[in-house]
């Protein structure tokens, strides 16, 4: 029998029990959906973060305290003090610096009045805002150096907070907000600017690091030191002399691990890629189980449809169909049902992909893009007609090697 | 030479105790453009013997010449080409693919056929005509009467233009109505066209449709005898 009616027969076979055959495949439908999801999910998350990233600006690169470890494990380490920023900012130990900024993350809300907000509160120079993001407030000013030096209490907000705050069209400057109780009075509003790399500048409260740590978290450490290398190519030499001059200030003897860690955006792109990569490459794995147990599935109901078609088996081989013909029919009816499994899965899985992009755009970050997985799509296809390949092949060997007296005599 | 040429015959199914022996030495031989009935009562083993004469099936002993060749000469793709070519089966129970046409049911043998596709449309529709179904060639077979569902499987075993036919009880599941217009269609197709036909029925009445019976009993062949008075399905009708 020539493909042409191999194909033919095969869909004859399945058309037969439309709603069987839909529900066999289910399993693959889903399996292949789900890759799609993890697939695109991953890549717009991937693409978000790098956003985020390079929006820091080639030349920049983060000090963090404690190691790199200890980082992924939420820990808040106290290892990143003014004596280091001194240290750094000092033109013989870090010629190649332009800038440091310290920040100092702050949990909490803002408080005017009655309104609360839940505000993203940081405590950092305004300086750093300016040159690396160039952000000038709006209306009012910037806190000064003087003003990061004496502690003082003073905020810069974005619109969102001053929005919600304030009403619409509601004027914030020179107005005390409180944060954790304590008083700030607000000097400047940032333009509506929206993401900024890991933050959104609508709303953030800005003050100076000094009072941060301070008023609000009563210690003296940074949660982090942002860095400005001189030009993009001189911030490998920047790093050097950086950690060369915290190894010292912190007393590491040589040989011992840092107790902080500076990461470059090209290191951060890096590692984005790589924890991206790893999570989206867990849950694929997760999903392939998926599609062994679609296959599974599918194997069972091949197996149930050979044997309650033994009768027409035993006819085809009487009529003179070989073991090969009864072994592509059940075949290819195996690999068509999972590859049409899999294009429906593939269709779902983009559907919902691109759903779930509109409602992270929506709720989560504006700048997150549906990705449309082409090798996910290609992949996801070629694997569940590979399931159909597999876990037919038994069923269909089964049915090829039925005797013509056995199945015509089957009722 | 003899179109089927058996000799010795025998059959046991594997078992316990040295298996079951259900044909015990047959022999006869059967020419080309001859309807023939084997005839029997249940356990005889005349279905065996269809079996092996229609190459479904090995004999354990004796020998069996089809067109002067045997079974066992032969793999199974070569088998199956020969089922496929030169032998044409019909069923008691029929064994239409009831959701496929008329049309596709008979095209079933040709798909596994190296008939040219541009030649199954004519000879299907010769073979549709033939059976007097042509006004249902579209129909799907589920839709059909009994008797006009053993005509499509009569129309399915001549699409290939085989050199036998077997018929395996074709009027047990049929009314006797039914039962007559498909002995009818048989007895044209060996008395007008010149098919060679092999019967298998337990009734008297339906094996005299044919101009010899071989009566099998136990295994063995009883008598083989010439129809004195063959019953022509035309006139039944007449009555």
């Amino acid at each position: 029998m020539n493909l042409k009616h191999t194909t033919r027969t095969a869909l004859q076979g399945l058309t037969d029990h439309k709603s069987r055959s839909l529900l066999t495949t289910l399993g693959i439908m889903i399996g292949v959906a789900s890759i799609i999801l993890v697939m695109s999910l991953g890549q717009g998350a991937r693409a978000l973060i790098l956003d985020m990233v390079s929006a820091l600006g080639a030349e920049t690169a983060i000090i963090q305290p404690g190691t790199e470890e200890d980082n992924f494990q939420g820990m808040l380490p106290d290892s990143l003090t003014e004596r280091d920023l001194e240290a750094i900012t000092r033109v013989s130990n870090v010629p190649d610096l332009a800038e440091a900024a310290p920040q100092v993350y702050v949990t909490g809300e803002v408080v005017y009045e009655d309104e609360r907000y839940g505000a993203t509160i940081m405590g950092g120079t305004a300086d750093y805002f300016i040159s690396a993001y160039d952000l000038y407030p709006e209306r009012g000013n910037a806190f000064t150096e003087e003003e990061v030096d004496a502690r003082a209490r003073v905020a810069m907000i974005g619109v969102m907070v001053e929005d919600e705050l304030f009403g619409e069209g509601g004027d914030a400057l020179g107005k005390s907000i409180s944060i954790d109780d304590q008083k700030f009075r607000v000097i400047g509003v940032f333009p509506k600017k929206g993401s900024l790399g890991f933050f959104n500048v609508d709303e953030t409260v800005l003050v100076p690091y000094s009072s941060a740590a301070t008023y609000l978290r009563g210690t003296d450490f940074f949660d982090a030191i942002l860095l400005r290398a001189k030009t993009t190519e001189s911030v490998d030499r920047m790093v050097f002399d950086v950690e060369a001059t915290l190894r010292d200030t912190h007393n590491i003897d040589p040989g011992e691990e840092d107790d902080f860690n500076v990461q470059t955006q090209a290191g951060l792109v890096e590692q984005v890629t790589l924890i991206v990569g790893i999570l989206t490459a867990f849950l694929t794995a997760v999903v392939a189980i998926s599609l062994v147990v679609g296959g599974i599935g599918i194997m069972n109901i091949m197996l149930v449809s050979v044997t309650e078609r033994t009768k027409e088996i035993g006819l085809r081989k009487a009529l003179g169909a070989t073991r090969g013909d009864i072994l592509r029919q059940f075949l290819l009816e195996a690999v068509t049902l999972t590859a049409a499994g899999g294009v429906i899965g593939i269709i779902i899985g983009t559907i919902l992909s691109y759903l779930i992009s509109l409602g992270l755009a929506y709720t989560v970050a504006e700048n997150w893009r549906f990705v449309f997985p082409v090798s996910a799509a290609v992949i996801g296809f070629l694997v569940s007609a590979a399931v159909g390949l597999v876990f037919g092949i038994y069923p269909a060997m089964q049915a090829a090697k039925k005797s013509p007296i056995e199945a015509l005599r089957y009722e | 030479m003899a179109l089927f040429d058996v000799r010795d015959l025998e059959k046991t199914y594997p078992g316990a105790d040295g298996g079951t022996q259900v044909l015990h030495g047959l022999s006869f031989t059967i020419e080309r453009g001859e309807f023939v009935s084997i005839m029997g009562p249940s356990g005889s083993g005349k279905s065996t013997l269809l079996h092996i004469l229609g190459f479904l099936d090995e004999s354990t002993g004796g020998e069996y010449r089809f067109n002067d060749r045997r079974y066992q000469d032969h793999d199974e793709d070569e088998i199956a080409r020969v089922r496929n070519q030169e032998m044409g089966f019909v069923f008691q129970a029929f064994n239409l693919l009831p959701k496929a046409s008329v049309y596709e049911n008979v095209a079933l043998p040709l798909m596994y056929s190296i008939v040219p596709e541009s030649d199954w449309r004519p000879r299907i529709e010769r073979v549709i005509e033939l059976v007097g179904l042509s006004h249902r060639t579209n129909f799907e077979t589920y839709k059909l009467s009994g008797g006009e569902k053993q005509r499509v499987a009569i129309a399915r075993a001549l699409v290939v233009e085989p050199d036998v036919i077997f018929a395996d009880e074709p009027t047990g599941n049929l009314d006797s109505k039914s039962g007559q217009a498909v002995m009818e269609t048989l007895q044209r197709l060996h008395d007008e066209f010149g098919h060679t036909i092999v019967l298998i029925t337990h009734e008297t009445a339906t094996a005299e449709h044919a101009e010899r019976i071989l009566f099998i009993r136990d295994g063995k062949l009883e008598s083989d005898t010439k129809v004195a008075n063959r019953r022509l399905a035309t006139d039944a009708f007449k009555k």
